[in-house]
């Protein structure tokens, strides 16, 4: 490939250093890339040498090549620290994802003195009463209000349909209604609709 | 007024090397490889001082190179890039001379005096018969490509690279824009490197 004269005629004056920042830099970048570019730029400093009767002998075909090559075995090392530094790097963006997600899934920790999940009355009901024990996505403790009486159908069916509504809205979750539509009639059992850490009161 | 460094450099040619390193320091290997380009004749020319034998001068030329790269993140520029790999040269040179059991001259060759030195006697005892045929060659093929050269031009490049005047100087002496210096000096440079090449084309990689 033939280097037209203004880039070279660039190339003389980057030896020089009387190129411009501009030119200097996009001119490097073509060294970096263009073999026949950076040979010329290595006869120009020949010719320097050999004009000012500097102490220089020719080395060898490929020096500039064994150099190279030399620096790119001395990088291998490098690179494979580099390769477990990323490898690293994603272990842990992993791990605070998985993190992340589950603390999302996680509702905050009760107190005692939480919010009020349910600004409905307290549901009383026998119908509804854990048989089989739910598998908990969480560690939280869940206080079950007292069951003082039954409560009427009509309103129980009020009360699931609410809260399957109350399931899909954005804030709501899905603990309270996995909680009532998972407890199937009969017993006397206590609704949990109230964060906290504190043991359920005396029946 | 242009200023010059300690080794006589002009500050525009630093500049351009302080350039490259801050490349090499930003990860860019291959602006070291226009490093090496550039000074290897000299590195090499440095070793041979001290390592006669021509192959393994070139031994000792590579680990020098390859060691100023390892150490290129601790040049901060506050000398010229030649004096800081001057150094690196003849340390890499010494040492290898205590390597083979060989005692290193006590009578080191200061930078700016090696600037100035003939290419002659030891230099030339390091070097292959043909080596040293080839180099005298390109020397004749160099003075030869000045001397005809119009007067403009052989005048232009000899204040650029003998006098290591700028270009504004030389500009200012010739009595002409710095614009036409430039071209001067560059079609100058390329009636040499027509002489040249053909004579590099066994001994240098294009």
């Amino acid at each position: 490939m033939s280097i037209d004269s203004k880039t070279l005629e660039q190339l003389s004056a980057l030896a020089d250093g009387e190129l411009g920042p501009d030119e200097t830099r996009f001119l490097l970048r073509r060294l970096d890339a263009e073999p026949e570019l950076a040979a010329r730029w290595q006869r120009y400093h020949l010719a320097r040498a050999c004009l000012r009767r500097e102490p220089a002998l020719l080395p060898d075909a490929a020096f500039a090549a064994a150099v190279s090559a030399r620096l790119v075995d001395q990088q291998r090392p490098a690179a494979r620290r580099s390769w477990l530094r990323s490898a690293a790097g994603g272990a842990i963006a992993a791990g605070v994802a998985a993190m992340a997600l589950f603390s999302i899934a996680t509702p905050p920790q009760g107190d005692g003195t939480g919010p009020v999940l349910s600004s409905v009355a307290p549901v009383r009901t026998n119908d509804l009463e854990l048989r089989q024990p739910v598998q908990r996505v969480s560690d939280r403790v869940w206080a079950p209000l007292p069951v003082s009486a039954p409560i009427d159908p009509q309103l129980e069916d009020y009360f699931l349909r609410h809260s399957g509504a109350a399931a899909s809205a954005p804030r709501g979750g899905f603990v309270p209604y996995v909680y009532v539509v998972a407890t199937p009639a009969s017993a006397a059992a206590p609704i949990p609709l109230r964060e906290s850490s504190a043991p359920p009161p005396a029946q | 007024m242009r200023l010059y460094s300690a080794s006589g450099l002009r500050m525009g040619e630093n500049e351009v090397d302080h350039a490259l390193v801050k490349r090499v320091q930003g990860g860019e290997r291959g602006a070291f490889d226009l490093l090496v380009r550039k000074y290897q004749h000299k590195v090499i020319g440095i070793i041979s001082r001290y390592v006669h034998d021509w192959a393994e001068s070139q031994d000792v030329a590579q680990e020098a190179f390859v060691r100023a790269y390892r150490a290129i993140g601790n040049f901060r520029g506050e000398s010229a890039f030649y004096t800081w790999l001057y150094k690196i040269a003849t340390n890499t040179a010494k040492n290898w001379l205590v390597s083979q059991g060989r005692r290193p001259p006590t009578d080191d060759v200061q930078v700016d005096d090696a600037e100035h030195l003939e290419a002659a006697g030891r230099l030339r005892d390091s070097s292959t018969p043909e080596r040293e045929m080839v180099r005298q060659e390109i020397e004749a093929a160099v003075t030869a490509a000045v001397e005809a050269l119009p007067e403009e031009l052989k005048l232009a490049i000899t204040l650029r690279e003998v006098d290591g005047l700028s270009y504004e100087e030389i500009a200012e002496s010739m009595s002409c824009p710095i614009g036409t210096v430039r071209s001067r000096i560059f079609r100058a440079r390329e009636a040499i490197d027509q002489r040249i090449r053909p004579l590099l084309s066994d001994t240098e990689a294009e």
